[in-house]
């Protein structure tokens, strides 16, 4: 098994793109908004502050891994030809992701309870401090299970981006496109359809509803159990992690 | 002794067959011409030994263990081919150092003085190197990563003629330096026919012929002289082919000749690869096979 060699080589080269992601998110949410505020004269009303209350830092790094995790065949390309395994490319990829989720999510919690709660004076910039802050009064207990649940959310993100990555490279490049159209739009559709059943109250007791409350750990109108989203993000994550081995293993050359 | 076997092995793609069950055994320290006419699925069985594409049925093992994700065979196995499988943004150097990092192991020394002989500017990138020095540069790792079997489909693509003989005369160096198993896959059979020492034919997804060259010249048989006597005395035996040049006939035979008396009149020599090559392809359409 060569899983430490590849697992070296994939992390040195996915690492700087997280500085990337981040120097980009810096330009986006304060530099850009700075540049058109001075251009249209309204500097006078620019605040750092209003800037980085608006931007999410989590939900930047969780599209960057989704997206990072759907590209897998160039890298597949260089291995195989290298002699490496699918089974040490899977085992090597899950490893740097979650190195990478490790780096990424320590980063967003670090600025967010040390840097944006201070400065806005806002605790509440994730999911966890949004929802489930209250279910535990003890800060450090909250900020262990905010760690733990950002990183689930952020792995099952991985997860996802793998498994459609990985589904999509067995198909040529002509049926991938047809996929990307395809599926959106029929995806739009059938949120379309439950968003409209919901509203005429068709759907509100039915078992998606109650599916939805049990993962997320609903207890009333303002208390949420972390544990249920936890336990769900696991089991989530368990399966995904199994379509991805099995996607991996369907990896070949393409012939286009 | 490392043995690459290629067990009962076929691939199709939807209705059309490619590779038909084949069995082919690559021994430890010989070089191997895989010939085949374009379209012969030459690459095809190469991608399926070095698990780069499944096969349909069959099995590739080394010393009796599947390359199948399977790290420790599938990193004695170098495939250079046509396709290219490097990263365009990276650099020459880069990829060698990540190369070496996924196989072990690299031959600097041979590698710098190929580097020079064939002058190539490692610091470029792989994405802006014209096709002759894409295939030169994919030859250096072959020759420098420690494989035990280097496999080359159509290396010397797009090189001219001064590379082409920098090529073989390095290869025949290196594998003299550090013996190892060698298949070349081609259809340019003149050039590599006295460096194999065995020649493999596949045509059609099928082996016609699998021999060592010097058993498959030694049975080659150009009978020559006027029509009537060539015809007469090759009555019976396995002809694949003939010429035509006035009263003159020539018919090529192949196999071994029984103790027939020779016609005064008739000459007989034997005739190249690349003469038995033509006819085999153009004549075989899997009916007939000369395996070992």
């Amino acid at each position: 098994m060569k899983t430490r060699q590849v697992t070296k080589y994939l992390f040195k080269k996915q690492l700087p793109q997280i500085g990337v992601v981040y120097l980009t998110l810096i330009a986006l949410i304060i530099i850009l908004p700075f540049l058109l505020a001075a251009v249209s004269g309204t500097l006078s009303s620019f605040s750092i502050i209003d800037q980085l209350r608006g931007g999410s830092v989590s939900a930047v790094f969780g599209l960057y891994i989704f997206v990072v995790s759907t590209l897998s065949y160039e890298n597949f390309k260089f291995l195989i030809q290298n002699g490496i395994s699918r089974k040490t490319f899977f085992e090597a990829q899950l490893t740097v992701n979650g190195l990478l989720i490790l780096i990424g999510n320590t980063f967003n919690l670090l600025y967010g309870y040390l840097f944006l709660s201070p400065i806005t004076n806002n605790a509440s910039f994730n999911l966890f401090t949004r929802v489930y802050d209250s279910y535990f009064s003890n800060p450090i207990l909250n900020g262990v299970l905010n760690f733990v649940m950002s990183g689930l959310l952020l792995v099952v993100g991985a997860l996802l981006g793998m498994v459609i990555g990985n589904f999509l490279t067995l198909f040529s490049k002509v049926i991938q496109r047809l996929i990307l159209i395809i599926g959106p739009i029929s995806g739009g559709i059938v949120l379309l359809f439950i968003a409209r059943a919901m509203i005429d109250h068709r759907f509100q007791m039915s078992w998606v509803v109650n599916f939805a409350k049990l993962v997320l750990g609903y207890q009333g109108a303002t208390s949420y159990n972390p544990f249920a989203l936890i336990i769900s993000l696991l089991i989530f994550g368990v399966i995904l992690a199994g379509i991805t081995r099995f996607l991996f293993g369907r990896k070949q050359l393409k012939r286009d | 002794m490392s043995m690459l076997e290629v067990s009962h092995v076929s691939k199709s793609y939807g209705s059309k067959s490619v590779i038909a069950d084949v069995n082919l055994m690559f021994e430890e320290n010989k070089i191997y011409g895989l010939l085949g006419r374009n379209g012969a699925g030459k690459s095809s069985l190469l991608n399926i030994m070095t698990n780069r594409i499944f096969a349909s049925a069959g099995e590739v093992k080394i010393d009796s263990e599947s390359v199948a994700d399977n790290d420790s065979k599938l990193g004695l196995m170098y495939l250079m081919s046509e396709v290219d499988l490097y990263p365009n943004g990276s650099k020459l150097s880069q990829i060698v150092s990540d190369s070496e990092l996924m196989y072990g192991g690299f031959d600097h020394q041979l590698a710098d003085k190929l580097i020079e002989e064939f002058g190539i500017d490692m610091t470029q990138k792989f994405g802006k190197l014209s096709t002759g020095y894409n295939s030169i540069f994919k030859l250096i790792l072959a020759l420098c990563l420690p494989v035990k079997f280097v496999i080359l489909d159509e290396p010397v693509l797009g090189l001219d003629a001064n590379h082409r003989e920098i090529f073989y005369s390095e290869l025949l160096a290196s594998y003299s330096e550090n013996p190892r198993t060698f298949i070349l896959a081609t259809h340019l059979i003149e050039e590599i026919a006295t460096i194999i020492s065995d020649v493999i034919i596949l045509d059609q997804g099928r082996i016609i012929l699998n021999q060592p060259v010097e058993d498959v010249l030694a049975r080659t048989h150009s009978v020559v002289g006027p029509k009537n006597d060539v015809e007469s005395y090759t009555k019976g035996l396995n002809v694949v082919g003939h010429d035509n040049i006035g009263n003159i006939r020539a018919n090529y035979v192949y196999g071994d000749l029984d103790d027939r008396r020779l016609p005064d009149t008739v000459q007989l020599s034997n005739f190249d690869l690349q003469k038995l090559f033509v006819f085999l392809t153009n004549q075989y359409e899997g009916g007939k096979h000369h395996e070992n």
